[in-house]
C-alpha cells in the first residue's frame, strides 16, 4: 500500500489532522484570493444600486423575497398569516411594481395562494436576472467561474475523505480502533457542507458597495428602527438590504424559514446577521415609534 | 477668538431638534441649516453616523442639555458638563445650550424642567452655576427659558428682569423659547410682547418653537401637538424685531404625521422670509 496508508494509526490520525486543517485553510485562502482578483477586473460602470440589487447582494434570494413579501403585504396585495407559511394574493398589484412583486403575486396563480417553495421556483427567472446584474456589475462572483473555484477550494478536502474512508474500512476489517478517525471523517462531512453550500460569493467590489450604502443611508436606519411605517415603500426595502431580517415581522420571517425548509436548510442566508424569530416578533410593522433598537442592525 | 454675532451667523435659518423618527427626513430636507441633539441620548460622547453625516454636510450640530439643573443649589456636575464637552468638541458645535431651570433636589430627580426662584439670592447661586459651567465649557453657553409649570410666591424679579439679569452678568447667549414664552403669557399672565421689547435681543442664539395644548385651562408645552396660532404670532413678532433670528423647530412625538411637521417648518420659512421683507422694506434697500 502506498504511503499514507503505511503510516501507523497515531501516526495517520496526525497526518489527516494536519493535512485537514491545511485543506481549510487553502480553501478559505484560495476564496480570499479570488475574491479580490477578480475585484481588480472591470466592471459594468453603475452609480447605484436598485434597491432588489441590495437585497440580493446582502442576503440572496430569501432576503429579497422576504423584502417584496413586506412590501405587498404593506400594500395589502398579500396575506402572509401569521407564520407565513402560505401567501395569499388579496388586491392587485400596482401598475409600478416591481418584477419581482409581479413574479410573486404571480406565483399565487388563479387559486391566489403560493407556498414558500413555490414562490422560490416560480420566482427564479426574476432572482436569477437580479443575480446576473450584480455579477455584470462586480458585485459577485460568476457562477460558472465560482464552480470552478469551488471545485478547486473542496477537492483537496474529497481526496483527504476518500484517504480517510479507505483507511477506516482497512481499519475496520483488520478489528483497529477507528473511533478518532471516523470523528475526523465527520467533521471533514461538516466542513464540505459548509464550504460547497455558499451559493453567492460577493466580491470586495460588492462588500465596498454595502459599507458605503450603510454609511451614507445611516439616517435611513435610525428611521427604520424608530419610525418604520413612516418609510415610503422604496425605503423599507433599501432598509432591509441594508438591516437584513431585523427590520422584517413575525410573518415575513416565518416565510423565509419556510423557504429555507424548503431548500433543505442549505445555503447561506447572505451576509447580514439576523436576529431570527427572536426579533421578528419586536420588529418590522409593529415597530412603530417603539423602534428596533434592541435587534442592532 | 469668534464674537457672538459670528456664532449666531454659523447657524442656517432653521433648525431642527434631531430624533431617530426623523432622521431621514432632516437629511433629505436641504432647506434645514442646523441640527439641535439632546446630549444626554449619547452618553458615551458620540453621536451616530446619521449625525455625523449631516455634520460633514455642513451642518452645525448643537448639544442641548436637559440634565444640568443650573438653577439647583448645587453646583453642576463635572461629568454632565464633561459630557456637553465632550459632543460639543465631535461635533464642532459653536454653541452648547441648557436650561434656566432645576431638575433634581435633596438627592431627587424631577424628572421636569422646574422653574428657578426670581429672587436675588437665588440668582447669585444660578449666576456661579452658570459661571462654573461656562468655565468648564470649550464653547459659548446659550440659556433657555423654560415654561413654568408653578409660580413661586416669593418671586422678587419678573420673568424679564430675571432673564436680563442673568445674560449680563453671566455674558451667556440665550435660547429663547417661543413657545415656553407663549405658555407663561397663557398659564401666569406673561406679557408676552413686553417681553420680547425689553429682552437683548442681540444675545438671542437662537429661537425654539414647538407645539402645545391647553387642558383643564392649563397650557402645556408638549413637543407633540401642533404648533398653536398664538405661538407662530409670537413668533412673528419675535423676527419683526430680529429678522435674521435662526428657528428651530422641536417635536419629540407624534412622528407618524410627518407631512404636518413638513407643514410647520415651511411656516417658519415663511414667517422667516416675511420678516425679511420687511425688515428691507422699512430700511428701503430694494
Amino acid at each position: 500500500m502506498p504511503w499514507p496508508f503505511t503510516l501507523s494509526g497515531p501516526d495517520f490520525l496526525l497526518f489527516y489532522g494536519l493535512a485537514f486543517v491545511g485543506c481549510l485553510f487553502a480553501a478559505f485562502l484560495l476564496k480570499a484570493m479570488h475574491v479580490s482578483l477578480v475585484s481588480e477586473e472591470s466592471f459594468e460602470q453603475r452609480s447605484e444600486l436598485e434597491p432588489y440589487e441590495l437585497t440580493f447582494l446582502s442576503g440572496g434570494p430569501e432576503l429579497t423575497l422576504a423584502a417584496a413579501c413586506a412590501r405587498l403585504e404593506t400594500n395589502g396585495v398579500l396575506d402572509l398569516g401569521r407564520k407565513g407559511r402560505k401567501v395569499q394574493a388579496t388586491d392587485t398589484l400596482p401598475e409600478d411594481a416591481h418584477g419581482i412583486e409581479k413574479a410573486i403575486v404571480s406565483a399565487t396563480g388563479k387559486s391566489g395562494k403560493a407556498s414558500a417553495a413555490a414562490l422560490r421556483l416560480r420566482c427564479k427567472k426574476e432572482l436569477d436576472r437580479l443575480k446576473r446584474s450584480l455579477v455584470r456589475g462586480g458585485y459577485l462572483l460568476d457562477p460558472s467561474r465560482s464552480l470552478a473555484f469551488q471545485a478547486l477550494r473542496v477537492g483537496p478536502l474529497v481526496l483527504l475523505g476518500l484517504v480517510g474512508v479507505i483507511r477506516l474500512l482497512r481499519g475496520l476489517s483488520n478489528g483497529r480502533p477507528v473511533l478518532f478517525l471516523a470523528a475526523f471523517l465527520v467533521l471533514t462531512v461538516v466542513a464540505l457542507i459548509f464550504l460547497a453550500g455558499e451559493e453567492h460569493t460577493i466580491t470586495e467590489r460588492g462588500k465596498r458597495a454595502l459599507r458605503g450604502l450603510k454609511e451614507r443611508n445611516a439616517a435611513l436606519q435610525e428611521s427604520a428602527r424608530s419610525n418604520w411605517s413612516a418609510l415610503s415603500g422604496r425605503d423599507q426595502i433599501v432598509a432591509t438590504g441594508l438591516m437584513g431580517t431585523a427590520v422584517l415581522s413575525e410573518s415575513v420571517l416565518g416565510l423565509m424559514s419556510s423557504m429555507r425548509r424548503s431548500q433543505g436548510g442549505s445555503g447561506s442566508s447572505g451576509l447580514i446577521s439576523s436576529c431570527g424569530a427572536t426579533c421578528g416578533s419586536s420588529c418590522g410593522a409593529s415597530c412603530g415609534g417603539g423602534g428596533c433598537g434592541g435587534c442592532g442592525g | 477668538m469668534m464674537d457672538q454675532h459670528e456664532r449666531q451667523g454659523q447657524l442656517g435659518a432653521l433648525g431642527v431638534g434631531w430624533r431617530p423618527q426623523l432622521a431621514l427626513e432632516i437629511e433629505r430636507r436641504q432647506d434645514i441649516g442646523f441640527v439641535e441633539i439632546v446630549a444626554e441620548s449619547f452618553p458615551n460622547g458620540h453621536v451616530p453616523q446619521a449625525i455625523m453625516n449631516l455634520r460633514e454636510r455642513g451642518l452645525p450640530v448643537i448639544p442641548h442639555g436637559v440634565g444640568l439643573s443650573l438653577c439647583g443649589a448645587q453646583p453642576p456636575s463635572a461629568e454632565r458638563l464633561a459630557l456637553l464637552a465632550k459632543l460639543a468638541r465631535h461635533c464642532e458645535s459653536p454653541w452648547i445650550t441648557e436650561h434656566l431651570a432645576f431638575v433634581r433636589a435633596g438627592g431627587m430627580e424631577s424628572g421636569h424642567l422646574l422653574p428657578p426662584q426670581r429672587t436675588w439670592e437665588a440668582l447669585d447661586v444660578v449666576v456661579e452655576n452658570i459661571e462654573r459651567a461656562q468655565a468648564a465649557l470649550p464653547v459659548p453657553l446659550a440659556l433657555e427659558n423654560p415654561a413654568a409649570l408653578f409660580a413661586w410666591p416669593s418671586d422678587q424679579l419678573s420673568l424679564v428682569e430675571y432673564l436680563t439679569e442673568v445674560l449680563r452678568r453671566t455674558g451667556a447667549g440665550l435660547l429663547l423659547d417661543i413657545s415656553n414664552l407663549f405658555a407663561d403669557a397663557c398659564n401666569y399672565g406673561v406679557d408676552a410682547l413686553q417681553v420680547l421689547d425689553r429682552l437683548p435681543l442681540e444675545r438671542v442664539a437662537y429661537a425654539h418653537l414647538a407645539g402645545g395644548v391647553a387642558c383643564d385651562g392649563f397650557y402645556s408645552d408638549t413637543h407633540a401637538h401642533p404648533v398653536p396660532e398664538g405661538a407662530l404670532d409670537l413668533l412673528r413678532e419675535l423676527l419683526a424685531r430680529r429678522p435674521d433670528c435662526p428657528v428651530l423647530l422641536e417635536r419629540d412625538e407624534n412622528f407618524g404625521d410627518l407631512a404636518s411637521w413638513h407643514a410647520e417648518l415651511d411656516v417658519v420659512l415663511t414667517a422667516q422670509a416675511s420678516a425679511h421683507r420687511l425688515a428691507a422694506e422699512s430700511s428701503g434697500v430694494a
